[in-house]
């Protein structure tokens, strides 16, 4: 990761997919052991959310278009489920093949703190299913004109 | 860091490919028009920001609570798609 996580300084990270972690992965620092996110394929929760790399960001993740890439999103945990958010306005773009990632910071106006899971209805206490998809994750048409990132399933 | 001064319609060039010109200036908002080729991002810095102090705020997590909202998660049915 050449430039890191924006407001951190780590550089190498693994994605870790621990057992029974349901939809969740971490993203642990090689360097520093107290440091680690959790991360999500946002796909998963959100179909609709697409980013579009710029020719630049294509660039320095080592990517043509159409190449394999793998996108993911940051949890914010929450000992309540119904609290748990992703930042659909920061991704990580991963190419896997090239072991290299980026987190971006999108222009488009996308939610810091989306929440994963919407309360059941009618709503019951520490009932969850899947939120919504938030209104403003399309539109980022203005960028490169290339294929768009179509994020993978692992 | 640079500083320039300049007036209402009045630009500056950064390269050959960006233009940023001060449209208006109206007490203590200033509207600015930027143009630059369409595979750039621009965004106000309090984006930046507000991701970067998500990103911290996201290191905060602890291996207890993962795992009781897992398996909530699964009690609920609701394990990952596949």
């Amino acid at each position: 990761m050449p430039d890191g996580m924006v407001g951190f300084s780590e550089r190498r990270f693994i994605i870790l997919n621990p057992e029974n972690g349901g939809p969740f992965c971490w993203f642990q620092s090689l360097d520093n052991p107290d440091l680690a996110f959790v991360v999500v394929e946002p796909v998963r929760f959100f179909p609709e959310y697409q980013v579009k790399l710029t020719r630049e960001e294509y660039d320095k993740l080592q990517l043509e278009p159409g190449d394999e890439t793998v996108l993911l999103c940051v949890a914010t945990m929450s000992p309540d489920p119904l609290k748990i958010t992703i930042n659909l306005q920061g991704p990580i773009v991963v190419n896997p093949a090239g072991m290299i990632a980026r987190q971006l910071v999108l222009d488009g106006n996308h939610s810091t703190r989306q929440p994963l899971f919407a309360p059941r209805e009618p709503a019951a206490a520490g009932t969850i299913r899947k939120a919504q998809p938030p209104p403003a994750v399309s539109g980022i048409s203005s960028l490169y004109s290339g294929k768009g990132l179509a994020p993978v399933r692992s | 860091m640079l500083v320039l001064t300049r007036k209402a319609g009045e630009a500056i060039a950064i390269g050959d490919q960006i233009t940023i010109k001060v449209l208006e200036v109206k007490g203590t908002h200033i509207r600015i028009g930027i143009e630059a080729p369409p595979d750039f991002r621009i965004y106000r810095e309090e984006i930046y920001v507000k991701v970067k102090e998500q990103n911290q705020l996201a290191t905060c997590w602890d291996l207890h609570d993962f795992e009781k909202v897992v398996n909530l998660m699964s009690d609920e049915g609701m394990e990952q798609r596949h």
